[in-house]
């Protein structure tokens, strides 16, 4: 009994010799299964550092270049931004429109940004018809969404350089204005990146270009300004920042999808929402 | 009546598995397998090589589900392709099947759960499933379609868990079975 251990039948030699390569076997097989798995583990665990890692140094060398454009300037707001310079949290908005208009539009955009200019062909030629009768007022505020989430530099450039045209005069803003999104590249070519060709196209804008125009855009003077309106945003918002949003005194206006509902049909929505703005405020 | 059921069950054991359904799978369950395996690396390659040649896109579609916090987003939209190329790899290779199958599942089910959230809280975006994403405007948005096909997905991961073994796998000639 106690030779057999187990307290089963006695068993011969071979067979016991039998059963013990039988252990051996099943214990090899376990072990090659956890190394097996354990490679598996690896390769999974590579990957994602693999990812992690691109990943890294992506984001820092977008970084530098975010950061040269601009770099060593003081922040610096735009000629008339509401509200007024010395406001501790919020950068300030640019602004087109008269002052005696009681309905306000804050546009919060990037130039850089498709659904923007989407938005732009639908409303922008209302928004200018209405602040020249006076009815509104609208504020520009010019973030740099795209050039965080997808790398580059042209919200950043592209918008700095719209920003010294607030400098100059409103016409000559909302002409530039009008243009860049006109003449806006495809998301992922990042042309307005180049100073050279924001200077280009401001060329085609009657009065704009000047010295200090020039070294306005340049210098990157109001970088500095987009980059906290985005931060100004992100805190107002909660984290999460998106383009285009619109707000008919403070009540959102959804730009929606074009094939859902046509363009023309969103622009007159437009004009029903501010005109019944405008009817409210008297 | 239970020495007629006993005995019934007695002949359906005794009886070959070459007949049926049962039969079938019985017979070609490694075949079945590979089909499986193929099956899954494929869908993968497919979530994988689209967004692998534009991280940033990606990382855009992972922002678009508000759901992680912003500086998870980017390494997190980095790292899913080579993570789903992994899986892949490790599946055509049939290394670790069941390992790779239960992370499969696990990680669809992270992609269910995303977009019926999204569907949830009524965020309109084209949710990158399988190719690139980015916000869309709502009424534009299919999410039944995308809860469904990542569920359909999910049955070879199911079956690869519960029948890992499989015909022309690395694992098997490692372990030294017939492959």
């Amino acid at each position: 009994m106690t030779s057999t251990g187990g307290g089963g039948p006695r068993r011969s030699g071979r067979e016991r010799a039998a059963e013990a390569r039988r252990q051996q076997a099943a214990a090899d097989r376990r072990r090659k299964q956890l190394v097996i798995g354990g490679v598996a583990v690896a390769v999974i665990a590579l990957a994602v550092l693999i990812g992690v890692l691109v990943q890294h140094n992506t984001s820092n060398n977008n970084k530098k270049a975010r950061n040269a454009y601009g770099a060593g300037q003081p922040f610096a707001a735009p000629a008339g931004v509401v509200p007024g310079p010395g406001s501790p949290t919020d950068p300030g908005a640019i602004v087109y429109g008269k002052s005696e208009a009681k309905v306000t539009v804050e546009v919060d955009e990037d130039v850089r940004c498709p659904f923007c200019k989407e938005a732009e062909s639908f409303f922008g030629a209302t928004n200018k018809e209405y602040a020249d009768a006076g009815k509104i007022q609208v504020h520009y505020r010019l973030v740099d969404l795209i050039d965080r989430n997808g790398g580059g530099q042209g919200s950043l450039v592209g918008g700095s350089t719209l920003a010294c045209a607030a400098d100059v005069g409103q016409a000559e803003f909302i002409a530039f204005h009008d243009l860049i999104f006109k003449n806006q590249p495809d998301e992922t070519t990042d042309s307005y990146s180049s100073v050279d060709t924001m200077l280009n196209l401001a060329s085609q804008v009657p009065n704009l270009r000047s010295a200090t125009f020039d070294q306005c855009a340049r210098s990157g003077k109001y970088a500095q300004w987009i980059k906290d309106n985005y931060t100004w945003l992100g805190k107002k918002l909660g984290g999460s920042v998106g383009t285009p949003d619109i707000y008919i005194d403070g009540t959102s206006f959804p730009l929606q999808d074009p094939n859902a509902v046509p363009g023309t049909q969103q622009t007159a929505n437009y004009k029903a929402a501010l005109d019944a703005a405008v009817a409210k405020q008297g | 009546m239970t020495s007629m059921a006993s005995k019934a069950s007695a002949t359906d054991k005794a009886a070959p598995t070459s007949g049926g359904i049962r039969g079938f799978v019985g017979d070609n369950q490694q075949w079945i397998s590979l089909v499986m395996r193929v099956l899954l690396a494929a869908m993968w390659f497919n979530y994988s090589l689209g967004k692998l040649t534009s991280p940033e896109t990606n990382a855009q579609s992972v922002r678009a589900f508000r759901i992680l916090p912003e500086s998870l987003v980017s390494p997190f939209g980095y790292a899913q392709p080579y993570l789903e190329l992994a899986l892949g790899l490790l599946l055509i290779l049939g290394l670790g099947t069941r390992l790779v199958a239960v992370f499969s599942a696990l990680l669809l089910l992270v992609y269910i759960g995303g977009i019926i959230s999204l569907g949830a809280r009524g965020i309109a975006i084209s949710c990158g499933c399988g190719g690139s994403g980015g916000l869309v405007p709502k009424g534009h948005t299919r999410y039944t379609l995308d809860v469904l096909r990542d569920l359909l997905y999910i049955l070879p991961a199911a079956w690869l868990i519960w029948k890992p073994a499989s015909k022309f796998s690395l694992e098997r000639a490692l372990l030294g079975d017939p492959i």
